[in-house]
Protein backbone atom coordinates (compact mmCIF):
# COMPACT_ATOMS: atom_id res chain seq x y z
CA UNK A 1 0.00 0.00 0.00
CA UNK A 2 2.80 2.40 0.90
CA UNK A 3 4.62 2.20 -2.40
CA UNK A 4 1.37 2.93 -4.22
CA UNK A 5 1.04 6.18 -2.31
CA UNK A 6 4.40 7.41 -3.47
CA UNK A 7 3.67 8.49 -7.07
CA UNK A 8 0.28 9.80 -5.95
CA UNK A 9 1.95 12.16 -3.51
CA UNK A 10 4.39 13.30 -6.14
CA UNK A 11 1.58 14.16 -8.53
CA UNK A 12 -0.75 15.70 -6.04
CA UNK A 13 1.25 18.33 -4.26
CA UNK A 14 4.51 19.14 -5.94
CA UNK A 15 4.98 22.13 -3.64
CA UNK A 16 4.36 20.02 -0.57
CA UNK A 17 1.04 21.63 0.30
CA UNK A 18 -2.31 21.50 -1.47
CA UNK A 19 -3.61 24.90 -2.47
CA UNK A 20 -7.10 23.50 -2.36
CA UNK A 21 -8.77 20.26 -1.43
CA UNK A 22 -11.48 18.33 -3.20
CA UNK A 23 -14.84 18.78 -1.55
CA UNK A 24 -18.06 16.83 -1.76
CA UNK A 25 -20.47 19.42 -3.08
CA UNK A 26 -24.26 19.32 -3.10
CA UNK A 27 -24.19 18.26 -6.78
CA UNK A 28 -21.96 15.31 -6.02
CA UNK A 29 -24.23 14.30 -3.15
CA UNK A 30 -27.18 14.27 -5.55
CA UNK A 31 -25.28 12.17 -8.10
CA UNK A 32 -24.24 9.75 -5.38
CA UNK A 33 -27.76 9.51 -4.00
CA UNK A 34 -29.16 8.54 -7.37
CA UNK A 35 -26.24 6.22 -8.12
CA UNK A 36 -26.62 4.35 -4.83
CA UNK A 37 -30.35 3.85 -5.49
CA UNK A 38 -29.58 2.28 -8.85
CA UNK A 39 -26.82 0.30 -7.17
CA UNK A 40 -29.29 -1.08 -4.65
CA UNK A 41 -31.62 -1.98 -7.54
CA UNK A 42 -28.82 -3.90 -9.29
CA UNK A 43 -27.91 -5.64 -6.03
CA UNK A 44 -31.52 -6.70 -5.35
CA UNK A 45 -31.86 -8.00 -8.92
CA UNK A 46 -28.59 -9.86 -8.46
CA UNK A 47 -29.77 -11.45 -5.22
CA UNK A 48 -33.05 -12.50 -6.85
CA UNK A 49 -31.06 -14.00 -9.72
CA UNK A 50 -28.85 -15.85 -7.25
CA UNK A 51 -31.99 -17.18 -5.57
CA UNK A 52 -33.21 -18.58 -8.88
CA UNK A 53 -29.77 -20.05 -9.50
CA UNK A 54 -29.85 -21.76 -6.10
CA UNK A 55 -33.29 -23.21 -6.86
CA UNK A 56 -32.15 -24.58 -10.22
CA UNK A 57 -29.01 -26.00 -8.61
CA UNK A 58 -31.20 -27.79 -6.06
CA UNK A 59 -33.30 -29.10 -8.95
CA UNK A 60 -30.26 -30.40 -10.82
CA UNK A 61 -28.76 -31.90 -7.66
CA UNK A 62 -31.86 -33.99 -7.10
CA UNK A 63 -31.10 -35.86 -10.34
CA UNK A 64 -28.52 -38.11 -8.68
CA UNK A 65 -24.74 -38.23 -8.41
CA UNK A 66 -23.88 -36.50 -11.67
CA UNK A 67 -26.48 -33.91 -10.82
CA UNK A 68 -24.87 -33.14 -7.48
CA UNK A 69 -21.49 -32.69 -9.12
CA UNK A 70 -22.93 -30.43 -11.82
CA UNK A 71 -24.90 -28.51 -9.22
CA UNK A 72 -21.91 -27.85 -6.98
CA UNK A 73 -19.81 -26.88 -9.99
CA UNK A 74 -22.47 -24.45 -11.18
CA UNK A 75 -22.88 -23.00 -7.70
CA UNK A 76 -19.15 -22.45 -7.30
CA UNK A 77 -18.44 -20.93 -10.72
CA UNK A 78 -21.62 -19.04 -11.59
CA UNK A 79 -22.57 -18.32 -7.99
CA UNK A 80 -19.15 -16.98 -7.14
CA UNK A 81 -18.85 -14.92 -10.29
CA UNK A 82 -22.24 -13.34 -9.71
CA UNK A 83 -22.17 -13.12 -5.94
CA UNK A 84 -18.92 -11.16 -5.64
CA UNK A 85 -19.94 -8.14 -7.78
CA UNK A 86 -23.48 -8.19 -6.41
CA UNK A 87 -22.19 -8.15 -2.85
CA UNK A 88 -19.68 -5.38 -3.64
CA UNK A 89 -22.32 -3.20 -5.27
CA UNK A 90 -24.60 -3.80 -2.28
CA UNK A 91 -21.84 -2.76 0.11
CA UNK A 92 -21.07 0.27 -2.04
CA UNK A 93 -24.69 1.37 -2.01
CA UNK A 94 -25.29 0.77 1.70
CA UNK A 95 -22.12 2.49 2.85
CA UNK A 96 -22.66 5.43 0.52
CA UNK A 97 -26.12 5.88 1.99
CA UNK A 98 -24.77 5.66 5.53
CA UNK A 99 -21.92 8.02 4.71
CA UNK A 100 -24.18 10.68 3.23
CA UNK A 101 -26.84 10.43 5.90
CA UNK A 102 -24.55 10.46 8.91
CA UNK A 103 -21.76 12.59 7.39
CA UNK A 104 -19.41 9.72 8.09
CA UNK A 105 -16.17 9.78 6.16
CA UNK A 106 -15.39 6.24 7.32
CA UNK A 107 -18.56 4.90 5.72
CA UNK A 108 -17.70 6.77 2.53
CA UNK A 109 -14.25 5.21 2.66
CA UNK A 110 -15.77 1.73 2.95
CA UNK A 111 -18.12 2.54 0.10
CA UNK A 112 -15.36 3.57 -2.28
CA UNK A 113 -13.23 0.61 -1.25
CA UNK A 114 -16.12 -1.58 -2.41
CA UNK A 115 -16.39 0.37 -5.65
CA UNK A 116 -12.64 -0.04 -6.27
CA UNK A 117 -12.91 -3.77 -5.62
CA UNK A 118 -15.87 -3.97 -8.00
CA UNK A 119 -13.85 -2.33 -10.75
CA UNK A 120 -10.83 -4.51 -10.00
CA UNK A 121 -13.01 -7.61 -10.11
CA UNK A 122 -14.58 -6.58 -13.42
CA UNK A 123 -11.19 -5.71 -14.88
CA UNK A 124 -9.53 -8.96 -13.85
CA UNK A 125 -12.54 -10.94 -15.06
CA UNK A 126 -12.24 -9.12 -18.38
CA UNK A 127 -8.55 -10.04 -18.62
CA UNK A 128 -9.42 -13.69 -17.93
CA UNK A 129 -12.15 -13.64 -20.60
CA UNK A 130 -9.78 -12.04 -23.12
CA UNK A 131 -7.10 -14.64 -22.35
CA UNK A 132 -9.71 -17.35 -22.83
CA UNK A 133 -10.68 -15.87 -26.20
CA UNK A 134 -7.02 -15.66 -27.21
CA UNK A 135 -6.47 -19.32 -26.32
CA UNK A 136 -9.59 -20.35 -28.25
CA UNK A 137 -8.40 -18.33 -31.22
CA UNK A 138 -4.95 -19.93 -31.16
CA UNK A 139 -6.54 -23.35 -30.80
CA UNK A 140 -8.75 -22.66 -33.81
CA UNK A 141 -5.78 -21.42 -35.85
CA UNK A 142 -3.70 -24.53 -35.14
CA UNK A 143 -6.72 -26.71 -35.88
CA UNK A 144 -7.26 -25.02 -39.23
CA UNK A 145 -3.54 -25.11 -40.03
CA UNK A 146 -3.55 -28.84 -39.21
CA UNK A 147 -6.46 -29.46 -41.58
CA UNK A 148 -4.83 -27.37 -44.31
CA UNK A 149 -1.62 -29.39 -44.01
CA UNK A 150 -3.34 -32.71 -44.53
CA UNK B 1 -9.37 7.35 11.26
CA UNK B 2 -5.84 8.74 11.17
CA UNK B 3 -6.73 10.91 8.21
CA UNK B 4 -9.54 12.69 9.99
CA UNK B 5 -7.29 15.23 11.67
CA UNK B 6 -6.13 16.38 8.26
CA UNK B 7 -9.59 17.75 7.58
CA UNK B 8 -9.30 20.53 10.04
CA UNK B 9 -12.36 22.45 8.86
CA UNK B 10 -14.42 20.26 11.16
CA UNK B 11 -16.85 23.08 11.95
CA UNK B 12 -18.43 22.83 8.51
CA UNK B 13 -20.55 19.82 7.59
CA UNK B 14 -18.47 19.59 4.41
CA UNK B 15 -17.20 16.10 3.70
CA UNK B 16 -13.72 15.89 2.28
CA UNK B 17 -12.30 12.80 0.60
CA UNK B 18 -9.44 11.35 2.57
CA UNK B 19 -6.17 10.24 1.09
CA UNK B 20 -7.39 6.66 1.27
CA UNK B 21 -10.54 7.53 -0.67
CA UNK B 22 -8.50 9.35 -3.30
CA UNK B 23 -6.25 6.34 -3.66
CA UNK B 24 -9.34 4.16 -4.14
CA UNK B 25 -10.64 6.59 -6.75
CA UNK B 26 -7.32 6.56 -8.58
CA UNK B 27 -7.35 2.76 -8.87
CA UNK B 28 -11.05 2.79 -9.80
CA UNK B 29 -10.33 5.28 -12.58
CA UNK B 30 -7.50 3.14 -13.95
CA UNK B 31 -9.64 -0.01 -14.14
CA UNK B 32 -12.58 1.99 -15.47
CA UNK B 33 -10.43 3.31 -18.26
CA UNK B 34 -9.27 -0.20 -19.12
CA UNK B 35 -12.84 -1.53 -19.12
CA UNK B 36 -14.02 1.36 -21.30
CA UNK B 37 -11.31 0.80 -23.91
CA UNK B 38 -12.10 -2.93 -24.07
CA UNK B 39 -15.76 -1.96 -24.36
CA UNK B 40 -15.07 0.27 -27.36
CA UNK B 41 -13.14 -2.54 -29.05
CA UNK B 42 -16.00 -4.99 -28.45
CA UNK B 43 -18.52 -2.52 -29.89
CA UNK B 44 -16.32 -2.24 -32.99
CA UNK B 45 -16.37 -6.03 -33.34
CA UNK B 46 -20.13 -5.99 -32.81
CA UNK B 47 -20.58 -3.49 -35.64
CA UNK B 48 -18.43 -5.61 -37.94
CA UNK B 49 -20.39 -8.72 -37.03
CA UNK B 50 -23.73 -6.98 -37.56
CA UNK B 51 -22.77 -5.79 -41.04
CA UNK B 52 -21.22 -9.07 -42.11
CA UNK B 53 -24.23 -11.00 -40.78
CA UNK B 54 -26.68 -8.93 -42.80
CA UNK B 55 -24.62 -9.28 -45.98
CA UNK B 56 -24.29 -13.04 -45.41
CA UNK B 57 -28.06 -13.37 -44.96
CA UNK B 58 -28.67 -11.30 -48.08
CA UNK B 59 -26.18 -13.36 -50.11
CA UNK B 60 -27.60 -16.67 -48.91
CA UNK B 61 -31.18 -15.65 -49.63
CA UNK B 62 -30.08 -14.38 -53.04
CA UNK B 63 -28.33 -17.68 -53.87
CA UNK B 64 -30.55 -20.50 -52.69
CA UNK B 65 -34.22 -19.80 -53.33
CA UNK B 66 -36.54 -22.17 -51.56
CA UNK B 67 -35.31 -22.50 -47.99
CA UNK B 68 -38.17 -21.17 -45.81
CA UNK B 69 -35.93 -20.54 -42.79
CA UNK B 70 -33.62 -18.43 -44.92
CA UNK B 71 -36.53 -16.54 -46.41
CA UNK B 72 -37.80 -15.79 -42.93
CA UNK B 73 -34.31 -14.63 -41.90
CA UNK B 74 -34.03 -12.51 -45.03
CA UNK B 75 -37.35 -10.82 -44.43
CA UNK B 76 -36.41 -10.23 -40.81
CA UNK B 77 -32.89 -9.15 -41.77
CA UNK B 78 -33.69 -5.47 -41.88
CA UNK B 79 -35.41 -5.50 -38.49
CA UNK B 80 -32.66 -7.64 -37.03
CA UNK B 81 -30.06 -5.10 -38.16
CA UNK B 82 -32.06 -2.24 -36.63
CA UNK B 83 -32.40 -4.06 -33.30
CA UNK B 84 -28.70 -4.93 -33.24
CA UNK B 85 -27.72 -1.34 -34.09
CA UNK B 86 -29.95 0.09 -31.35
CA UNK B 87 -28.44 -2.36 -28.87
CA UNK B 88 -24.93 -1.38 -29.94
CA UNK B 89 -25.79 2.33 -29.68
CA UNK B 90 -27.00 1.89 -26.09
CA UNK B 91 -23.87 -0.11 -25.31
CA UNK B 92 -21.77 2.64 -26.83
CA UNK B 93 -23.37 5.29 -24.61
CA UNK B 94 -22.75 3.16 -21.53
CA UNK B 95 -19.11 2.62 -22.44
CA UNK B 96 -18.76 6.34 -23.21
CA UNK B 97 -20.06 7.23 -19.72
CA UNK B 98 -17.63 4.74 -18.26
CA UNK B 99 -14.77 6.32 -20.18
CA UNK B 100 -15.70 9.88 -19.19
CA UNK B 101 -16.13 8.83 -15.56
CA UNK B 102 -12.69 7.24 -15.49
CA UNK B 103 -11.00 10.11 -17.31
CA UNK B 104 -12.50 12.83 -15.13
CA UNK B 105 -11.96 10.93 -11.90
CA UNK B 106 -8.30 10.49 -12.78
CA UNK B 107 -7.92 14.20 -13.55
CA UNK B 108 -9.77 15.12 -10.35
CA UNK B 109 -7.51 13.01 -8.15
CA UNK B 110 -4.25 13.78 -9.90
CA UNK B 111 -4.74 17.54 -10.27
CA UNK B 112 -7.15 18.18 -7.37
CA UNK B 113 -9.65 19.45 -9.91
CA UNK B 114 -13.08 20.10 -8.41
CA UNK B 115 -14.87 20.53 -11.78
CA UNK B 116 -13.53 17.22 -13.01
CA UNK B 117 -14.70 15.57 -9.79
CA UNK B 118 -18.27 16.78 -10.29
CA UNK B 119 -18.17 15.77 -13.96
CA UNK B 120 -16.87 12.32 -13.02
CA UNK B 121 -19.72 11.58 -10.62
CA UNK B 122 -22.26 13.01 -13.05
CA UNK B 123 -20.99 10.52 -15.64
CA UNK B 124 -21.05 7.77 -13.02
CA UNK B 125 -24.70 8.52 -12.29
CA UNK B 126 -25.43 8.48 -16.04
CA UNK B 127 -23.66 5.13 -16.29
CA UNK B 128 -25.79 3.59 -13.53
CA UNK B 129 -28.96 5.23 -14.83
CA UNK B 130 -28.46 3.85 -18.36
CA UNK B 131 -27.55 0.43 -17.02
CA UNK B 132 -30.70 0.46 -14.91
CA UNK B 133 -32.95 1.55 -17.77
CA UNK B 134 -31.33 -1.02 -20.07
CA UNK B 135 -31.90 -3.79 -17.51
CA UNK B 136 -35.54 -2.78 -16.94
CA UNK B 137 -36.11 -2.58 -20.70
CA UNK B 138 -34.56 -5.99 -21.33
CA UNK B 139 -36.62 -7.57 -18.53
CA UNK B 140 -39.81 -6.11 -20.04
CA UNK B 141 -38.83 -7.18 -23.57
CA UNK B 142 -37.98 -10.66 -22.28
CA UNK B 143 -41.33 -10.98 -20.52
CA UNK B 144 -43.21 -9.75 -23.60
CA UNK B 145 -41.30 -12.14 -25.84
CA UNK B 146 -42.16 -15.03 -23.51
CA UNK B 147 -45.83 -14.07 -23.41
CA UNK B 148 -45.90 -13.73 -27.21
CA UNK B 149 -44.22 -17.11 -27.61
CA UNK B 150 -46.64 -18.89 -25.28
CA UNK B 151 -49.62 -17.19 -26.94
CA UNK B 152 -48.31 -18.31 -30.34
CA UNK B 153 -47.76 -21.88 -29.10
CA UNK B 154 -51.18 -22.00 -27.46
CA UNK B 155 -52.91 -20.75 -30.59
CA UNK B 156 -51.01 -23.20 -32.81
CA UNK B 157 -51.88 -26.12 -30.48
CA UNK B 158 -55.57 -25.25 -30.33
CA UNK B 159 -55.86 -25.17 -34.11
Amino acid sequence: MDNQNQPLDADMDPAGENPQELIITENIRQYWTESRKWGLFFAVLGFIYLGFLLLSVLGISSMGNGGIFAGVFMLLIAGGLIFVPVWLIFQFSQNLKKGLETESIEALGLSFTSLRRLYQFAGILMIVILAFYAIMFLFMLTFMAGRGGM
Amino acid sequence: MEYLDQDFQSSASQLQPTREIRENWRITARWGNFLAIIGFVFIGFGLLAAFSLSTVINMMSAMGGSNPALELLGSMGGWLAVVVLIGLAVQFMIVLFQYRFAKNLKIAVMQTDQTALEEAWLQFRNLFRWYGIMIIASIIIGLLANIAMYAFLASSISQ
